[in-house]
């Protein structure tokens, strides 16, 4: 048991030399970042809007005949 | 443990409220960049994925239930998103490393010897490597690290057995006893 423990403490001593703790913390503030992270979703948004309307005038342009029925749904 | 700070913008925070979440935001964020540090062990790849937990814990902020911990709502939310990154990316994660350990003035032996046990290390997978250093390397209580994992504390301590376990048969093969 005592052996197993000595074993133990060696391997974690060795990975803490070779994988060092890793230094604290960062000084920067994020909020600035995370800002600009919400800022951008709803622009991710208006883009799959746009290409969503792309593709609906595409298909409308290939077949008008589905116009009829498209003004029917709505 | 929550602060105060935390218990009042929680139910705030839950409806949607930005100033609540800013409030939560800086109360947080070195605490949640350092969890991540600990495990990406990269300095801006922390602070992106600090970024990305906060923008997941924003958007699924209906599902929280406010009666329950959000620190350790949290924690498992980083704990995650490192993972995820962990395993989309473990050829840039091998070659952070290097660049994050600080060259010290070894002798070419060690250093070599130093590159062979990370190599080791990186090679063993993700679930058993996390474990192993948050526990050996931070010194995180296991209970922590069992709860941020989502796993029991019997399950940390059996990937840190296996991880220490199959780190010494692989280096006694390479002629290192630790």
């Amino acid at each position: 048991m005592t052996k197993q423990i000595d074993r133990d403490d060696a391997i974690r001593e060795l990975l803490r030399q070779t994988i060092r703790e890793h230094a604290g913390t960062t000084e920067r503030d994020l909020w600035p970042a995370m800002l600009v992270r919400l800022d951008e979703q709803p622009q991710t948004s208006l883009w799959m809007d746009w290409a969503l309307a792309g593709v609906l005038l595409g298909l409308l342009a290939i077949s008008p005949s589905a116009i009829p029925f498209l003004l029917y749904q709505l | 443990m929550e602060s105060l700070l935390q218990t009042a913008c929680l139910n705030d925070f839950v409806q949607g409220d930005l100033g609540a979440f800013e409030a939560l935001f800086r109360d947080s964020q070195h605490e949640v960049y350092r969890w991540i540090a600990g495990i990406v062990r990269n300095p801006s790849v922390a602070e992106e994925l600090t970024i990305e937990t906060f923008w997941r814990v924003y958007k699924s902020r209906a599902h929280f239930d406010p009666t329950r911990s959000f620190q350790a709502w949290l924690r498992r939310i980083a704990t995650n998103v490192a993972l995820s990154y962990l395993k989309s990316a473990p050829a840039v994660y091998e070659e952070l490393i290097e660049v994050a350990a600080p060259p010290t003035q070894d002798s070419a032996v060690q250093r070599d010897t130093r590159e062979r046990i990370q190599k080791v290390f990186h090679a063993l997978p993700v679930k058993l490597r996390v474990p192993v250093l948050l526990a050996l390397v931070e010194e995180i209580p296991q209970r922590e690290i069992a709860e941020a994992l989502g796993i029991s504390e019997a399950a940390v301590k059996a990937r840190i057995f296996r991880a220490t376990h199959l780190l010494r048969k692989k280096l006694t093969q390479m002629g290192i006893t630790p």
